[in-house]
């Protein structure tokens, strides 16, 4: 076990080879870089943060800071009301409001830095993004190209209808 | 990256936030997607039903109980829940078993047999019925819902229940009207139509279908809770044609269940005219909880060869077989630790043991069968005894039995029983023992 650091700020590398200095607290909102800064001690070097790149690391450093006083979930706490309810607070709201290809790497990123609050707002904005829609606006959403026949159409359609509004 | 390139990991904790149907739609995009989605879909409603339920999860649930039988046996299949479980779709043994099992998640437990071989189930059973009966057996296999009310039901789906529940012990018939036959629950009385009136048939019917639910509901499930003092603990399930109906009854059930099992308040009373009738008498019945089940047989009965044929191989039978049943009756009460009304059953000599023992053997064994008829005969031959006040008014089944058997038990043992319409602790008492013999 490596001694406790005073180190104020932490470099990370993004997979396109491009170092970010933050602050130790912001960074630490990630459990992964939180866990290796504890077990290494002082780290000098970049830590590479391999699967993301300098534009998503940025977007997730300014995730981290505009939170980084909310209080750490405890570790084992997998508790059902944070899936609850697919509410999202309005700052996060404006921060997820990106591009699909941007929002699907945000939640990669939250994934592997283990960033659990970041990680559910972008899983709860992908839900919201669906609810409510028609197969055919969900499509034309994710833009998915339908290759069902108009007959297995058809048959899906009589399968599902008892889950059709009524 | 996309939607579809996320990791798997990272679908199901999207999904975390969406409802089983919303997975569905998603399954619905295209094949890729249905072929990674539909799996989701079937374990996220899988999870639904074998989790306690929540207000916000019955919306999905009681849809789910408008699926296809097919559906619902493809979905159950991939719930794995035990490597064998067989994925025939169309094979309503399947479903049967199936059903077992979702009942697992309403901790009923599983059913231990198939009263009727599935290959032997009438095949003008239609889909949905089948489903229902399914879940019918089900329950009633577990003595959750000893007597079930089929209105309106093809004619083969009321026999099925009827064989079901038959073989449970626990089969009333009683009349109904049908597109063949009107039903006059003010008199008890059912006819059958003529050409002329099925051609009019359908404002009249609609006249007999609510006289008769009315008469169903109120007489023999308020008047029969009120006299036996049975409550909450039975269901009452009304079975019609139509998909608004079956959602009406699977409403029924989910909320007797969830009642019932789970604490819940049935809140939702309300609704508007027929509609809100029928949801409401469903839900009424639920929380008074007893029903029989109906079946339209009794009215052949009044009419040509075959009804008298029926007449006598079913009817007279019975009627004979309460002379000894009745002596079964006493043994029974006393074996609850009745103590006979004054003047009324005196005491059990060891003469009438004997009796009694024999009738028991006898009555045993009719009661399997357990078949009460209600048919226009009997009841004249009833107001010839003597009981006429009342019948006019719709007496419900299970008081007709105990004025059957109290007759029969009072003409065959010289004890003198006045029937006690005044003596309402002992009304109640016998129909708690009527109760125990049936189930």
């Amino acid at each position: 076990m490596a001694t406790p650091s005073t180190q104020a700020t932490v470099k990370l590398q993004s997979n396109d080879n491009v170092v970010i200095e933050v602050e130790r607290a912001i960074a630490e909102r990630s459990v992964l870089i939180k866990n290796m800064l504890e077990d290494c001690g002082e780290v000098t070097d970049a830590i590479p943060i391999s699967n993301v790149n300098e534009s998503i690391l940025r977007k997730v450093i300014e995730w981290c800071e505009h939170h980084k006083n909310d209080p750490v979930a405890a570790e084992n706490e997998n508790d059902d009301s944070r899936k609850k309810t697919t509410d999202i607070d309005e700052w996060d709201q404006k921060f997820m409001n990106v591009d699909q290809e941007m929002l699907f790497e945000i939640i990669l990123a939250a994934n592997f830095l283990d960033i659990k609050p970041l990680l559910d707002t972008g899983c709860k904005t992908v839900a919201n993004m669906i609810k409510g829609k028609s197969p055919e606006e969900i499509r034309k959403l994710f833009n998915i190209q339908n290759d069902f026949t108009p007959e297995e159409e058809e048959q899906i359609r009589r399968e599902n209808e008892w889950a059709e509004d009524r | 990256m996309s939607f579809l390139t996320l990791p798997p990991e990272l679908h199901l904790l999207i999904f975390e936030y969406l409802s089983p149907l919303d997975i569905l739609k998603l399954s619905t995009l295209n094949h890729t997607f249905h072929t990674f989605f539909y799996p989701t879909f079937c374990a996220s409603l899988h999870h639904l039903l074998t989790t306690p339920p929540t207000l916000s999860s019955q919306d999905t649930i009681n849809r789910f109980f408008f699926a296809p039988p097919s559906t619902i046996a493809s979905i159950i299949a991939r719930w794995n829940w035990e490597p064998t479980l067989p994925t025939s779709t169309d094979d309503i043994r399947t479903l049967y078993t199936n059903y077992g099992r979702l009942f697992n998640w309403l901790h009923l437990g599983e059913p231990k047999h198939l009263p009727i071989p599935a290959s032997e189930w009438p095949a003008k059973v239609n889909a949905e019925n089948k489903r229902l009966l399914c879940y019918l057996a089900a329950l009633s296999i577990h003595g959750e819902a000893p007597f079930v009310a089929l209105l309106n039901t093809p004619k083969a789906t009321k026999s099925l229940a009827s064989s079901i529940f038959r073989n449970r012990g626990y089969v009333f018939f009683a009349r109904i009207m049908t597109d063949r036959f009107a039903f006059d629950p003010f008199r008890w009385e059912c006819r059958v139509l003529s050409e002329e009136e099925r051609e009019a048939h359908h404002p009249r019917g609609t006249l007999c279908e609510t006289a008769a639910r009315r008469a169903v509901m109120n007489n023999f499930g308020h008047e029969f809770r009120r006299l036996t003092g049975l409550g909450n603990g039975f269901a009452t399930v009304v079975m019609r044609q139509g998909s608004y109906e079956l959602g009406v009854v699977v409403e029924g059930l989910v909320r007797y269940i969830l009642q019932y099992r789970g604490g819940f308040e049935v809140v939702d009373r309300e609704g508007e005219g027929g509609e809100g009738e029928a949801r409401e008498e469903v839900v009424e019945a639920v929380v008074w909880g007893i029903g029989v089940v109906v079946d339209s047989w009794v009215a052949r009965t009044s009419i040509g060869e075959e009804a008298r044929r029926a007449w006598e191989e079913k009817v007279r039978p019975w009627r004979e077989g309460t002379l000894w049943g009745a002596g079964m009756m006493v043994k029974e009460l006393q074996s609850l630790g009745m103590s006979f009304c004054q003047g009324g059953w005196g005491e059990v000599t060891p003469e009438l043991e004997e009796v009694i023992m024999r009738a028991t053997k006898w009555i045993l064994g009719r009661l399997q069968i357990a078949e009460v008829v209600v048919e226009s005969e009997v009841l004249r031959e009833l107001e010839e005894m003597g009981f006429g006040n009342g019948l006019q008014n719709g007496m419900m089944v299970g008081e007709l039995v105990a004025r059957i058997v109290v007759y029969h038990f009072k003409e065959a043992t010289g004890f003198g029983v006045t029937y006690p319409d005044r003596e309402s602790e002992f009304r109640l008492k016998l129909r708690r023992c009527m109760y125990k013999l049936l189930s």
